[in-house]
């Protein structure tokens, strides 16, 4: 029973735990501008993220170290710092975007400026990160997180024409007021949403952090192939939402209070406050992960001492290093710039870094030397390479995109 | 190795000629240059409205529905803006110009209005003044909104 329990707290936070900001936004703005037309995209993003967080999770598992640890180790110094300066700059944007996402959930609760908000935002983060259990940390915010589902409870509530719904998500096509250039910015931004890299490094290092073992495998796949895909609902949810209520009112989202409408309209205020919850619990436990990772990949390239695990006194650098990400994210907010802004750049550059974090992980998942028999067999391999060449297409057509479209616009 | 800062510089100078181009592709304001800033404008109208209009109906809190408004002012903000950058060299471009500013002012004063009713409605749209009130800017917002479009339609804007 108790093993049950634990099954499904893991299942339950890593629905709740699966959107965040980027997710948010990026699937609003998508919806109120393609409809379903890019649903396919958080599809090919959910099983990207399933196949290489189980990957990184098994490593975790097998090895007794963090992914990031191993890629250092196994790749050299080089590799690791390519991998190290993509992954963190990634990292720092998610954090400014994440707290900036807290603030301006709280502003939507309270009508007071977002940016008085941020300093609250950076106290309460950084206080979780120092003194909170990794478990109850994780756990609350995942559980809360589910408070999200509102967005799914609103599109029935809508009461859609899913038969069009479902004709716009199966057979994709450009809509005419919008250029294929512009298309495809936003699904590889959606695409890099999906795959956060900072999904993967906390995934591994939080296996660390709770001690998981070969034993525990078979909990941990759980979560991610039934976590994930359901999450990845909820980010279809939003899109739906913003397809039926925005679209069709000719809104383009450009702001979190935009993304609020639909439920509004569907649900009066109850579903309101609890979508206000849902985004306070979604981002901030997100910023805690940013942040975390943030800390893991820093402190696992330079062989620091680090772990929520161990006392701070034990880990200085590690918890030093997370300050420091925190300031940087609220140094960058109070320059006034849009939080939703940088979480639209966040997630584009995401895509572009997501190279350097994924091939990594399949060479060390492929090494016998860490793994022994529990490397990736024949079928991983094959869906992770069709990935990767995804993924280098996804880079490399990024910047050009983001050029030609004007970032979207 | 040899190659790498031939290379650099290949790559730099590609870098310039795209900001070139880029820089100097929106400099007039033809229809093509104001499309953006007017899909913006008129999203942001239209935005505000649906949020007034679930105020009215109770469906909404005065602190989402003013903070909608306050954020769609910031997106006119923006798009005038943008299109204050745009230098018209021709009479036609001019006027043209000058119509989309004063049609983004008429959305702007109304946003101003609707944020400010929103702000006060905290008793609930129940209260018979705060309606009243409510109703009066949105009126002011869907008069907005029928500039623009009018103004766009007439551009070949949309």
């Amino acid at each position: 029973m108790k093993r049950l329990l634990g099954v499904a707290l893991g299942i339950l936070t890593a629905i709740g735990g699966f959107v965040d900001i980027g997710d948010l936004v990026t699937n609003a703005v998508v919806g109120s501008r393609f409809g379903m037309s890019l649903a396919w995209v958080v599809l090919v993003g959910v099983v990207g993220i399933c196949l290489f967080a189980n990957m990184s999770g098994r490593v975790a598992a097998v090895s007794g170290r963090a992914t990031f640890e191993v890629i250092r180790e196994r790749l050299g110094p080089r590799a690791g710092l390519a991998n190290l300066g993509a992954s963190f700059l990634i990292n720092v944007m998610t954090v400014t975007a994440e707290i900036g996402g807290i603030a301006l959930a709280l502003q939507l609760a309270s009508g007071v400026a977002y940016i008085l908000w941020v300093p609250f935002a950076l106290l309460a983060v950084w206080l979780v990160v120092w003194r909170v259990k990794f478990s109850i940390m994780e756990n609350v915010t995942g559980l809360v997180g589910l408070s999200l589902v509102v967005f799914a409870v609103a599109l029935f509530l809508l009461k859609p024409d899913w038969g069009a719904l479902a004709g716009q998500a199966f057979s994709p096509s450009v809509p005419a007021q919008e250029g294929a250039g512009v298309y495809w910015y936003y699904a590889i931004a959606l695409f890099g949403a999906a795959m956060t890299p900072y999904e993967v490094f906390f995934f591994s290092s939080g296996a660390v952090e709770e001690r998981w073992k070969i034993k525990d495998l078979a909990q941990s796949r759980l979560n991610v192939l039934l976590g994930f895909p359901l999450g990845g609902l909820l980010s279809i949810a939003i899109a739906g939402c913003a397809a039926v209520v925005l679209l069709p009112a000719g809104i383009s989202v450009t702001s979190l209070s935009q993304v609020a409408l639909p439920v509004a309209q569907a649900g009066g205020q109850l579903a309101l406050a609890v979508l206000i919850l849902g985004v306070v619990a979604a981002t901030f436990g997100a910023a805690l992960e940013t942040t975390l990772s943030s800390g893991y990949t820093l402190a696992q390239f330079f062989g620091w001492s680090w772990g929520k695990f161990r006392r701070p006194a034990q880990a200085a650098r590690f918890h030093v290093s997370m300050i420091v990400v925190l300031l940087a994210g609220v140094a960058v907010l109070a320059t006034g710039v849009d939080p939703i802004l940088v979480t639209e750049y966040s997630v584009v550059f995401s895509a572009i870094a997501l190279p350097l974090t994924y091939l990594p992980i399949l060479i060390v998942a492929n090494d016998p030397q860490y793994m022994g028999k529990h490397v990736n067999n024949r079928a991983v391999n094959i869906a992770g390479v069709i990935y990767l060449f995804v993924i280098l297409v996804a880079s490399l057509a990024a910047i050009p995109l983001m050029i030609a479209t004007g970032a979207g616009a | 190795m040899s190659k790498s800062p031939r290379f650099r510089n290949v790559v730099l100078t590609l870098l310039v000629v795209v900001a070139g181009v880029l820089a100097g592709c929106s400099q007039q304001p033809s229809a093509d240059a104001l499309k953006g800033p007017a899909e913006e404008v008129s999203s942001a109208v239209r935005a505000a409205s649906l949020a007034v209009d679930l105020r009215i109906s109770d469906s909404t809190t005065a602190a989402a529905a003013s903070t909608a408004a306050d954020d769609m002012l910031g997106d006119v903000e923006s798009a005038t803006k943008e299109v204050h950058a745009l230098s018209a060299q021709t009479q036609e471009e001019r006027t043209l110009r000058n119509d989309v500013l004063a049609a983004f002012s008429s959305v702007s004063r109304a946003l101003l209005h609707a944020r400010d009713a929103l702000s006060s409605s905290s008793n609930g749209p129940s209260d018979g003044q705060g309606k009243a009130q409510l109703s009066t800017v949105q009126g002011e917002l869907r008069a907005a909104t029928e500039q623009l479009d009018s103004l766009m339609t007439k551009a070949g804007i949309q």
